[in-house]
């Protein structure tokens, strides 16, 4: 399998057109030719084990980290697939993409959000702040004259809160 | 595909030219990474929300693309995880001691007062050497004192001014932030000046004056304005609001030079209001569920706006090497690496 894409080397932000060779072998054997007439010297091979394919988003080029600062990036989605699903032990990536990538998944993950959402706001919330108002000291009210306010004022606020009732 | 797998070539950029930015993003792919990173956020409890920034800022980065390539975040989300659990323990520590001992509080804030520089320098740090370029990463070496200054000195006396040193507390700014970068081994230079942020302020204050003071006179002249004057006040301060954004960001854009290469701005009021308006009215239409959309829309508007006036090739640029940056700095940097 051929795959396309660019070139960098991690010392300089040159970017030089290149083709990966992948072998059918198991691992398979990774060999990169520099497409540039200037660079036109030997392949370089690049142990698979050494190699760290991004994970997939959207259709955003895909990189390839080769070794400790190489990079090979090409937005050919397909192959680098194709290649990573060798490759990655994880099959997280694989199934985030898929999520992600699927209509209905997307859909019922955007519904399972606004429940969850609504829920949060209808039911956990005041629970949450009824259990707290319920903690607190009774005495507390009597107090409030410490914070500025008149508890004449608090008990015409409850009084006209509990007209409205 | 991506329908721009085309243009993922080499350019043959070696004359003085312009290079446009483009963001190559899509409103209803981003709402499907977003959509799921929620999701996923509120089901683990806000765990998994590390994970979703790095994938969020991954995508905004690689569809922000320069000379025919994208930009990369190569951030792990360990280090975000971590980042963020240190600051939630913090707040919870300081929520329990201010309850319990005042006195303790009040010397716990004086110390988050002086350590902020430190963390706003680390941030920064950690921020630009996640992000790249053609494989190159950005840097950021602030000093405390320059962090302190920004934070504290420069907008008190700003305020103590009455104003009057505000665009140099702007100009500050603005310089901290980008004389401190590098792109690799090359460093950022800014090159505004005090008059040039004082001549975006002196007309905005100017306007802002006389019309408070015309709109006064009028509802004294026609009691029946009273009613409609705050709502003509509400938009004419957002008009100056936006005045200020659009100028601001055009002049900060175009005082930034990378070696011999400089930047053009030219985001325009009606410009940047079209895609506020429009980026509000959905988002609330929506429940919110536009946000990445509105991202998109904003980010796609802004970078049509950005051009970089290259004068040479972007591929002479080297990553900065062992030997000019502190051996010991770039240890700790890897083992503390934390987003603050």
């Amino acid at each position: 399998m051929n795959i396309n894409g660019v070139y960098l080397d991690g010392k300089t932000s040159k970017r030089i057109n290149a083709r990966m060779e992948v072998s059918a072998a198991r691992p398979p054997l990774l060999c990169i030719h520099l497409l540039d007439d200037s660079y036109a010297h030997e392949p370089l091979n690049i142990c698979y084990a050494d190699i760290k394919i991004e994970s997939r988003l959207g259709s955003t080029p895909r990189a390839i980290v080769l070794g400790q600062k190489q990079l090979f990036i090409t937005p050919d989605h397909y192959a680098i697939d194709m290649l990573a699903s060798t490759h990655s032990r994880s099959s997280w990536p694989r199934l985030l993409h898929k999520l992600e990538n699927s209509l209905p998944l997307v859909l019922f993950s955007t519904l399972v959000t606004l429940v969850i959402i609504w829920l949060t706001l209808t039911l956990a919330i005041p629970k949450a702040v009824e259990h707290i108002a319920e903690q607190l000291p009774v005495t507390n009210a009597n107090q409030s004259g410490g914070w500025g306010i008149d508890p004449a004022v608090i008990s015409l606020g409850i009084l006209l809160n509990n007209k409205n009732l | 595909m991506n329908d721009h797998t085309s243009d993922y070539s080499i350019s043959t950029t070696s004359t003085p030219t312009a290079l446009p930015f483009q963001f190559r993003g899509e409103g209803l792919e981003y709402f499907k990474i977003w959509i799921v990173n929620v999701l996923l956020t509120v089901l683990t409890l806000g765990i998994y929300s590390a994970w979703a920034t790095v994938r969020n800022k991954r995508y905004i980065y690689a569809n922000l693309f320069l000379d025919g390539s994208n930009f990369r975040y190569l951030a792990e989300p360990l280090a975000i995880l971590k980042g963020r659990i240190i600051a939630v323990v913090a707040f919870i520590a300081f929520a329990l001691l201010s309850q319990s001992d005042p006195i303790a509080a009040l010397i716990l804030t004086v110390i988050l007062l002086l350590v902020a520089p430190l963390l706003i320098n680390k941030s920064l740090a950690f921020n630009r050497r996640m992000s790249t370029y053609n494989n190159i990463q950005f840097r950021f070496k602030g000093t405390y004192l320059e962090a302190f200054m920004v934070l504290y000195v420069w907008p008190l006396l700003a305020v103590l001014t009455l104003g009057i040193l505000y665009p140099l507390a702007l100009l500050k700014i603005h310089q901290y932030q980008v004389k401190n970068s590098a792109y690799g081994t090359s460093k950022f230079d800014f090159h505004a000046s005090y008059r040039d942020y004082a001549m975006i302020c002196l007309p905005l204050v100017a306007t802002a004056l006389l019309l408070t003071l015309l709109s006064i006179v009028m509802v004294s002249l026609v009691p029946v304005m009273a009613a409609i004057n705050p709502v003509i006040m509400v938009f004419v301060y957002l008009g100056l609001i936006l005045y200020f954004m659009t100028q601001t960001s055009n002049l900060f854009f175009r005082s930034i030079t990378l070696k011999s290469h400089s930047f053009s701005a030219d985001i325009t009021m009606t410009g940047l209001a079209k895609v506020l308006v429009i980026n509000t009215m959905l988002t609330i239409l929506t429940l919110g569920l536009y946000l990445p959309a509105a991202k998109v829309r904003m980010m796609k508007y802004v970078c049509s706006c950005l051009t970089m006036h290259a004068t040479d090739r972007l591929d002479n640029f080297s990553t900065a090497e062992q030997a000019n940056i502190s051996a010991l700095g770039e240890e700790l940097g890897q083992i503390f690496d934390v987003a603050v």
